[in-house]
């Protein structure tokens, strides 16, 4: 069913296993670009890879340059599969649309129902978000 | 590959509306700054990405300047870097300034050769200059990409939203710190823990000694390490005091035992090899200053800026031949030469230069006020 609340900032679709933290992640320094992997020991998905994931983070933080480490991940083929945010920031969003990473802005309620470790289908054609069928 | 077009580029700028139900607006801008300079950061997929800006005949129409790199250009340069990694960093150098951009690399381009007046209209990217330029001049930018603010010089125009708007710049949070800041590493520890319970949210703060320029320039920057909002009300500092007109806001109290607690979290304790001051980079009266302590620095010391000042200190003859005291122009404080020389661990006033030189560098850094590291005692 499509949600007038979840704002698409990135067509697109992708799949795969929720990665979910709270906190805010600065792609500079905060993931490894070669590797995919969650850099920053600070941060609770510290030793996560974002590869093929679903990567729900309330928004990016830090460093204006994340954007390149986006593209770098695509490049590199370490990208996550869909970006999930609560709050739309240039620096996410200019790195999704260079990555081609589909990126949806959601609200509360539907933030909240999603959990870490579940496996989700992400459309951002028509901004829906549901677990895959079959499963 | 596919020419970009500048319709592409119009459409990224405009990505905030894709979450309003508003008629997408734009505001023409003053001038703009990159960043996304540094190899170290961009890598190979960079150098791919500017290639195509440049192939596809795009060029900025407003001045535009850039964020230092990972070398020092010149011949000096190359001894400190190894040759693959030199050619690369001269390589996106070289993309930029065909695509219009002065080789500045500078991250304080306001104490360059285009400081924006109050009210100008910007698009900036470095989180530390945009912070500086909102919250201390009073010019007007959100926290663009590096890419973003690539696309807003060639197009000539940013979206119309977040700071570009008085609305926009209105605080939301108040913060109070209960002691008074002796130095500019509190100040940076005290921005990275507001940082950190901010995010998004503009904040006001009243902080005693905050107001002192180099200060406000760590606090600045540490605050854009962990935060993302792109403006502070930085009582003293900021261009004007903002009335809350009795309007209620959340509030937050910090005590020096936070300051503390972060400080000792950001440093290792391990033997410092080297000094590193210069992030933000530093003005020519800070090398003047740290110039007359060369006899009694304790370590290597690197002091980064811009070509600009170097090329004044190196006029004036400021510094003693074969000192302990280097300059380095052109490049970020994650620097090349460090690497090449193979330190592991750091002295630094910086908690913003504290927290990427241990997570992209794996470097170390202890941190210490620059008054204690010209103190000649043990740092």
């Amino acid at each position: 069913m499509i949600n007038p609340k979840i704002k698409i900032v990135v067509k697109g679709k992708g799949s795969g296993k929720v990665l979910k933290s709270d906190s805010p992640i600065s792609f500079l320094g905060g993931i490894d670009p070669k590797t995919g992997l969650i850099s920053d020991e600070a941060h609770p998905l510290f030793g996560e890879n974002v590869r093929e994931k679903v990567l729900a983070i309330p928004s990016s933080k830090g460093s204006t340059v994340g954007s390149y480490v986006l593209y770098s991940m695509r490049k590199a083929d370490t990208a996550p599969s869909a970006i999930l945010c609560k709050e739309f920031d240039m620096i996410t969003a200019t790195g999704c649309v260079l990555a081609k990473i589909p990126l949806l802005i959601l609200d509360e309620g539907t933030w909240k129902s999603i959990d870490n470790g579940q496996f989700l289908d992400v459309d951002a054609y028509t901004g829906t978000i549901c677990e895959p069928t079959g499963r | 590959m596919d020419a970009i077009m500048r319709s592409e580029l119009e459409e990224l700028v405009l990505l905030p509306f894709k979450t309003t139900e508003e008629t997408p607006s734009v505001v023409p801008i003053k001038s703009a700054h990159i960043s996304g300079i540094s190899y170290l950061n961009i890598g190979d997929a960079g150098i791919e990405l500017l290639s195509e800006f440049e192939d596809s005949g795009l060029r900025v129409s407003v001045p535009t300047t850039m964020n230092p790199g990972f070398v020092e250009l010149g011949e000096e340069g190359e001894r400190t870097c190894d040759v693959t990694t030199y050619e690369k960093q001269a390589e996106i150098i070289d993309l930029l300034k065909r695509i219009g951009v002065t080789p500045s690399l500078s991250c304080a381009p306001y104490f360059e050769d285009n400081p924006p007046n109050p009210g100008d209209h910007l698009a900036w990217a470095e989180s530390s200059a945009v912070l500086y330029v909102n919250s201390v001049i009073g010019a007007w930018t959100n926290k663009e990409s590096g890419i973003g603010a690539l696309a807003s010089a060639i197009v000539g125009f940013t979206a119309n939203v977040g700071v570009h708007r008085a609305e926009g710049r209105i605080p939301k949070l108040r913060v109070r710190y209960e002691g008074s800041l002796e130095n500019e590493v509190e100040a940076g520890a005290l921005g990275y823990v507001v940082g950190r319970k901010a995010g998004t949210v503009i904040h006001y703060i009243e902080a005693p000694g905050l107001q002192e320029q180099d200060r406000t320039i760590e606090y600045l920057a540490a605050f854009g390490t962990s935060g993302s909002a792109p403006m502070v009300w930085i009582h003293g500092a900021s261009p004007r005091e903002f009335d809350f007109h009795g309007a209620r806001v959340e509030e937050a109290l910090f005590y020096k035992k936070e300051i503390e607690e972060t400080i000792e979290e950001l440093s290792s304790e391990d033997q410092a090899e080297a000094i590193i001051i210069g992030c933000p980079h530093v003005t020519l009266n800070t090398i003047k200053d740290v110039a007359q302590y060369n006899d009694r620095l304790a370590l290597p010391t690197y002091l980064f800026t811009s070509a600009r000042v170097k090329r004044a200190v190196e006029s004036r003859a400021i510094l003693k031949r074969d000192g302990k005291l280097k300059v380095v122009a052109d490049s970020c404080v994650m620097w090349c030469g460090l690497r090449r020389m193979g330190f592991k661990t750091v002295v630094t006033n910086s908690v913003k230069a504290a927290f990427y030189l241990s997570h992209q560098m794996r470097i170390n850094a202890r941190l210490r006020s620059l008054k204690e590291i010209l103190s000649g005692e043990e740092i």
